[in-house]
């Protein structure tokens, strides 16, 4: 009977246990790859129990009783991410799920643009920002310029959006884009013409990371390099064969797509080819930036036609050892917002042209990188107006940018912990630039070329195992003016007020010095502050030197003997990160401007085009500017599913010596300079989720003087921006983006509209 | 070796990387054909030009008076592109004077001119038009100076005071076939003999506001909008004949107050005013002043100026000498 009793037990127990338990089984993925997580760790919080990811990324659990777990992933370089699932009794087919995204704090990030050699961000004693992939696909903006929005201490100016002529972009209370440097792959993009960079020929997708370096780097860099450098950085093929696609559509009719293919032959640590080539269109009919009040049926959409094109190819000839060639074209067409008679009425045409060349061997102990470059830039310029007097213009400004240089650097690693970095570059620009009239005879064609020829030398010093930096840099540029010249064929009454200005003007030749000291202590793997010295200088514009004409200030002649602005900056910041969730980035920096370039009067007035009396005004070499500035960068993972960026920035910029001399005009000392906001402010906060993900921005940017006198400026402004996202399929991604959700209207200096609220939605692939 | 292991699908050749070279290689060079495309020019067609030599209007080699009016009737079409530029020329003496320039946008044109000869014994008359490629087309012809013809007389109106904008006292417009001046509601009542007004401002010279006593007329804008319309004289608005008198403004016109009145026919009044420089308004025009002009009707005069307050109630006097 006992027997019977217990087999029966045993029957009705086994049974029920049998019944409570339950399995469940899952993958991992890799956001970054698309592909699955092998050796990722799995844990069930409840009950302790882990699995580690086989080799397909896949793991198992059984045994488990029936209830509610929370599944927590984790792999090294990934942030964590956990799940919660249900469980019923004897339920062996639950499936689960998860894909992982790169850490964002707890890799070490590697920054290059601050020293021309690999180097810890935390151990470079200057203001560096990095912003990475993850970071452009998080961010609610469809132009490369708005990202830099991440870095505190950069005022982008994109009154008109995706419209806008450029895109403007200024650092640390400066406030022309010539006083900073923009690369791309180390390589200049900003054109030493002067005038201003192209950010609309870059395209989103193409970019692997963009590495900005605050303050004045002439001493690696040479001219421009006054505010800042900005180096953007594309991407390079990571598989053997790797596609995707995109294609938008939204406000404005704005539409278009991209496409890129890449792929490499072989394996990492062998002799392989690599190759990309990728093409960008957009395309939009705009809107009318005139506001009713002022409209006039002479006004029309600002409408965008660009596109652009390239292809890369290189050879990897051993690990870091590489030859790489390039070559884009670009297209880029915007209207103006008139038209008078001319088809496509008034607008901005540029086809640019950009090849480049690469060398680079990197070994134990040295590196070795040589690049060539070239670029020409066609710009054509339609304008058509109606003068106060009546009399109708018409005239196509025709300029032909062109630019060549060659860059040599070579480092080595000395006894001592030091890094020795030596440099050659040379550098030259041209411009041929033609006005042609069409309702008169006139020509009006000014040209002039800029060699810059420099070299330099770096050491970087390390005491303490790594705790101290030393870093100390001297550059000499020779910078020559040539070929510089101004005329008028068949001067009618539009510009024979200017005939008496024409002439070849004489080569000049100035040298520049560029000195830089950093020191940088680190408390911890993860804390650490600097201290900076550093100067920078940027020469005049080609078309300050060269171009004589009618600004809207009054009529300019040509100053061949203009000198470069120069600026020391002395500057103290910190890199504080608190364990893989914060992170708290503040820098105060104290600069001097010298020999700063303003428009002043030659006491001389005239009528140019014989209808307005305007005065005679020449840019010169005037004023001594102080800026002093703070910023703070803070980062946090506030939990696996959201994490907040936040930039602040203060700007003074005021003009402590205004030497007029014999010239003419109002004393500006004391003013501050224009279009420089005092206040700046970002936000981020990103929201990971199974659902929907989401990004929402906000930007305020502070008042800021129009005008010289500082008796005019503009209002603040306020932007909320949202993306929301979703990836299917592990390699289809939906997005929509809002600009500007609130729909705010405001006017920019010469009183034109933004486009408002503005969508964008798209579908991208990838393979 | 069987060779078959190495037979591969295209598809599985192209995902093995083994073609990616070649094909990215293929395309960077489609991109260089590209860039290196050319096309065939074709030759464009130039403008045209002629004169038409109705009744009423000057021939080659006419003869005419000191003042007289030349007329001349222009055809001319762009049948490759649009016209952008007309300009009328004056040669004499190995000197070129470019009496009209004028930027257009059509197709074609067709239009009247009037000119006075001047005191020149022979003129080629040079009339171009431009096409938006730049091409010209060129007609011209020569007029010569009647031997016996003399200057001619002129009206002399001395120390005519006006008021300016917010002075209730003395009028504002000037009508010199009728020698008097006016406020609003009596020129209204003038429309086509109101040649001049007046009114006082502040404009920007060389980075600085300046007092600005200005001549004007009725015909300141052809639109009839603007500061003249919209805050001194809006009565100007509702009128149907608005004449518009040009001001030679050149600060250096070699005149002085002695040659001005020595003037007794119009000759210096013929060669002083040059239409090129002829503007819609003289600013700043401050005693001492001298100011040639081509009214409405195409009588030439001279402006002297001998008093101006600098104040918009204030008042301005001048003496005027312009051609019967």
């Amino acid at each position: 009977m006992r027997i019977v009793f217990a087999v029966i037990c045993f029957v009705i127990f086994n049974g029920l246990f049998a019944q409570q338990t339950a399995s469940v089984s899952g993958k991992v993925f890799s956001a970054q790859s698309a592909g699955s997580l092998a050796l990722a760790h799995v844990t069930i919080a409840e009950t302790g129990a882990s699995a580690v990811c086989d080799s397909n990324g896949n793991f198992r659990f059984t045994g488990l009783r029936e209830g509610r777990y929370l599944l927590r992933f984790s792999f090294i370089g990934y942030a964590p991410d956990s799940l919660r699932i249900n469980l019923k009794a004897g339920d062996h087919r639950a499936r689960v799920n998860m894909t992982l995204f790169p850490a964002e704090v707890s890799i070490p990030e590697v920054i290059i643009t601050a020293t021309r050699t690999e180097q810890l961000r935390g151990s470079v004693p200057a203001k560096t920002d990095v912003i990475r992939k993850e970071d452009i696909d998080r961010m609610p903006f469809v132009t490369v310029d708005e990202l830099l929005s991440l870095s505190p201490g950069i005022n982008v100016t994109r009154d008109y959006g995706i419209y806008n002529k450029t895109g403007d972009v200024t650092l640390r209370g400066l406030n022309r884009n010539v006083h900073s440097l923009l690369l791309m792959d180390g390589l200049p993009l900003s054109l030493l013409d002067g005038s201003a960079s192209n950010w609309n020929r870059l395209d989103v997708d193409q970019i692997e990371r963009i590495e900005i370096v605050k303050g004045p780097n002439s001493s690696l860099y040479g001219g421009n390099a006054m505010g800042g450098v900005i180096n953007i950085i594309t991407r390079k093929p990571t598989e053997r064969f790797e596609g995707s696609g995109k294609a938008f559509y939204g406000s404005y009719a704005t539409l278009g797509g991209n496409i890129r293919l890449a792929g490499r032959t072989g394996k990492e640590d062998r002799k392989y080819f690599y190759s990309v080539v990728d093409a960008y269109l957009r395309q939009s009919d705009g809107y009318v930036m005139a506001p009713d009040s002022i409209r006039t049926i002479n006004d029309m959409e600002l409408y965008v036609n660009e596109y652009n094109m390239g292809s890369k190819l290189g050879y990897v000839i051993a690990p870091r050892h590489f030859i790489e060639t390039e070559y884009r074209y670009s297209y880029d067409m915007r209207g103006t917002g008139s038209i008078l008679f001319e088809q496509g009425g008034n607008f901005n045409r540029y086809r640019t042209h950009y090849a480049r060349g690469r060398y680079s061997r990197t070994t134990e102990k040295t590196r070795l990188s040589l690049d060539v470059f070239w670029k020409r830039e066609h710009y054509r310029k339609q304008n058509e107006s109606v003068k106060s007097s009546g009399a109708y213009t018409f005239y196509h400004t025709n300029a032909v940018s062109e630019e060549s240089g060659l860059f040599f650097l070579w480092s080595t690693l000395l006894p001592g912990n030091q890094e020795l970095t030596v440099g050659a570059d040379i550098r030259r620009g041209s411009t041929d630039n033609e006005d042609t009239y069409h309702t008169s005879a006139d020509t009006v064609a000014y040209s002039g070329s800029l060699g810059f020829y420099g070299v330099y030398l770096q050491d970087q010093i390390s005491f303490f195992k790594g705790r101290l930096n030393l870093v100390a840099g001297l550059r000499f540029d020779a910078v020559q003016l040539s070929g510089a010249s101004f005329s008028i064929l068949s001067p009618s009454l539009a510009t024979a007020f200017m005939e008496p200005y024409q002439g070849a003007f004489p080569d000049t030749t100035w040298l520049a010095v560029s000195p830089r000291v950093g020191l940088q202590w680190g408390f911890s793997d993860n804390k650490s502050i600097y201290l900076s010295w550093s100067q920078g200088f940027r020469p005049g514009t080609l078309s300050d030197m060269c171009r004589t004409g009618d600004v809207n200030k009054g009529f300019k002649l040509a100053n061949p003997a203009l000198l470069p602005e120069s600026m020391d900056n002395f500057e103290l910041g910190a890199l504080l990160a608190f364990g893989s969730r914060f992170t708290l980035e503040p820098a105060v920096f104290y600069s001097i401007g010298h020999r700063f370039q303003n428009f002043v009067g030659t006491g001389d007035s005239m009528y140019t085009s014989g209808t307005r009396l305007k005065p005679v005004i020449r840019r010169e070499n005037i004023g001594e500017v102080h800026i002093y500035g703070a910023e703070l960068r803070y980062t946090w993972q506030i939990s696996t599913h959201f994490d907040f960026i936040f930039n602040y920035s203060f700007n003074q910029s005021r003009i402590m010596k205004y030497e007029l001399g014999a010239y003419i005009g109002k004393d500006l000392t004391g003013l501050s300079l224009i279009e420089v906001p005092e206040h700046m402010l970002f936000g981020r906060l990103h929201w990971k989720n199974r659902w929907v993900n989401a990004a929402l921005g906000a930007k305020y940017s502070g008042a800021t003087w129009l005008d010289d006198e500082n008796t005019v400026s503009t209002e603040p402004v306020f932007l909320l921006d949202l993306k929301l996202y979703r990836t299917f399929l592990k390699r289809v991604t939906t997005a929509i983006t809002i600009q500007n959700i609130l729909g705010t209207r405001y006017t920019d200096s010469k009183g034109m509209l933004n486009p408002g609220r503005f969508m964008l939605a798209e579908v991208k692939f990838r393979y | 070796m069987n060779r078959n292991h190495n037979r591969l699908t295209l598809n599985s050749y192209i995902l093995s990387g083994n073609a990616l070279p070649v094909l990215i290689c293929s395309v960077f060079l489609g991109f260089l054909m590209l860039g290196t495309a050319c096309k065939k020019e074709v030759e464009p067609a130039g403008p045209e030009i002629r004169l038409v030599f109705d009744p009423g209007y000057t021939t080659e080699g006419a003869t005419v008076a000191i003042g007289k009016a030349i007329r001349f009737r222009v055809e001319a079409s762009g049948p490759d592109a649009n016209l952008t530029n007309f300009t009328v020329k004056k040669l004499y003496g190995g000197i070129t004077k470019t009496v009209l320039d004028s930027g257009l946008n059509s197709a074609s044109f067709s239009t009247g001119l009037t000119f006075y000869q001047g005191v020149e014994d022979q003129v080629e008359w040079q009339l171009s038009v431009m096409d938006r490629n730049r091409n010209e087309a060129t007609v011209s012809l020569t007029v010569y100076k009647d031997p016996n013809s003399t200057f001619g007389g002129i009206y002399e109106f001395n120390h005519i005071k006006m008021g300016y904008q917010s002075n209730t006292a003395f009028g504002h417009y000037f009508l010199p076939l009728l020698n008097k001046v006016f406020f609003d509601d009596s020129a209204a009542l003038n429309q086509d003999k109101t040649d001049i007004l007046v009114y006082f401002n502040f404009r920007e010279d060389n980075g600085v506001m300046l007092p600005s006593p200005t001549f004007s007329s009725p015909g300141e804008e052809t639109s009839a909008s603007g500061e003249l319309y919209d805050l001194y004289y809006p009565a100007l608005t509702s009128w149907t004949t608005r004449n518009y008198t040009k001001y030679d403004i050149r600060v250096e016109n070699g005149l002085t107050e002695e040659l001005f009145n020595q003037a007794h026919n119009d000759s210096l009044l013929i060669v002083s005013y040059d239409d090129v420089w002829g503007k819609k308004k003289y600013k700043w025009a401050i005693a001492g002043t001298l100011i040639p002009l081509q009214t409405a009707s195409g009588k030439k005069g001279i402006i002297l100026v001998e008093q101006a307050d600098l104040e918009e109630s204030g008042t301005i006097t001048f003496s005027l000498k312009l051609q019967m």
